[in-house]
């Protein structure tokens, strides 16, 4: 008899393949309730959860996030935000220095 | 508790303990026998596992959505083992539940022969994968370059040429090789899955997975599934670790796991 490897999720192709299986591949009877996800989500699902270590990413070519639009005008909104309130700052020393005056 | 999560379907089996603890990381895993066959079932809170939450959490915490596939997948596994040996089951599809046993009874009943002809057909077989992945194109072109006729005769044709005419026989020389990579590859692959196919019960080729849930940086060519009688599972593995061999100076690479739940072979015989 040959050595018996069961598959474990230890490494990034495992787990793909384990998430291939249970997600689209199992037997499908109607259950009272039968929990969907559907395709694109999965996929979402599949690649976020490789993109765990962002080293790993770079290395094969997913930087979605850096070009993401939603996420960089996020960066760009925290920018703004700290600027206005540097200036608020300063605003506010400057009204005091005039009133005692 | 107040409902059954569904994890997979087996014959009759006096080994009825598991260790692992079901889906929800809390209750116990049990079996539920229904004449000849029993389904591996844990309970659950119908509340936590209600369709939308789900969908919820995939969505905002994918650890959690991750973790219970992992879950459902050790299961299956576990009721897969018995003494060192596979047992044929029948994986569900993740999120299979049940409001109640009475409910799941009905269910058995009234699929019983479907699942009673589909383990009669899975006893003493096993599903295992294979995987190719193209570890070096360059070696390929390479040899193309120095063995196809076509290209040696393509490549003096151009170098008897004057340059600038020369020059547009370039990309045709390019575009030549490279269909030739193409084919080579479609052949290499062909021929490793008919190869491995004979002496295997039935065979399909799967979705190839890309890199970026493979995490790897060569690309898979193929992913193929086997349905083996169980006595020749160890010619198989020798079979493909020989072929790995052969293929690896070749610039492919070969890959097998299992034994898998028949994920696979379950879903085309029920």
């Amino acid at each position: 008899m040959s050595e018996q490897k069961m598959m474990h999720a230890t490494n990034a192709t495992n787990l793909a393949d384990i998430l291939e299986r249970v997600l689209d591949k199992g037997i499908v009877i109607a259950g009272d309730i039968q929990i969907k996800i559907a395709d694109i989500e999965l996929l979402t699902i599949k690649i976020r959860l490789l993109v765990a270590s962002v080293d790993k990413a770079m290395e094969i070519g997913i930087n979605w996030w850096q070009t993401d639009s939603f996420l960089s005008s996020k960066a760009k909104e925290a920018e703004i935000e700290n600027e206005n309130t540097e200036l608020k700052k300063r605003l506010e020393k400057l009204e005091e220095k005039i009133k005692s005056a | 508790m107040d409902g059954l999560y569904l994890y997979c379907i087996r014959e009759k089996n006096d080994s009825s303990i598991f260790f692992i603890k079901g889906i929800d990381n809390k209750n116990e895993v049990f079996v539920l026998p229904y004449k000849e066959i029993e389904a591996i079932v844990s309970g659950i809170s119908l509340d936590e596992f209600d369709s939308d939450e789900i969908k919820r959490k995939a969505q905002e915490n994918l650890n959690w959505i991750k973790e219970k596939i992992v879950l459902h997948e050790k299961v299956v596994e576990e009721a897969m083992k018995k003494n060192g040996k596979v047992v044929s089951v029948i994986p569900m599809k993740f999120g299979t539940i049940f409001a109640g046993e009475k409910r799941l009874i009905e269910t058995l009943d009234e699929h019983y022969e479907q699942f009673k002809t589909a383990l009669n057909k899975l006893e003493g077989k096993e599903e295992w994968g294979v995987k190719m992945y193209l570890t070096g194109k360059g070696q390929i072109e390479e040899t193309i370059k120095t063995e196809s006729e076509i290209i040696k005769e393509m490549e003096s044709k151009i170098a008897g040429l004057p340059e600038g005419i020369a020059y547009f026989h370039e990309s045709e020389l390019k575009e030549a090789v490279s269909n030739e990579v193409l084919r080579k590859i479609n052949d290499t692959k062909r021929n490793i899955f008919e190869e491995l196919k004979m002496n295997t019960e039935d065979a399909r080729e799967c979705k190839i997975l890309e890199k970026e849930l493979t995490g790897r940086l060569e690309p898979m060519i193929l992913n193929a599934s086997y349905l083996i009688k169980t006595e020749m599972v160890d010619e198989f593995i020798q079979s493909a670790e020989r072929k790995n061999k052969e293929l690896n100076p070749q610039g492919f690479s070969l890959e097998y796991s299992g034994p898998w739940p028949p994920y696979y072979f379950g879903e085309q015989n029920v």
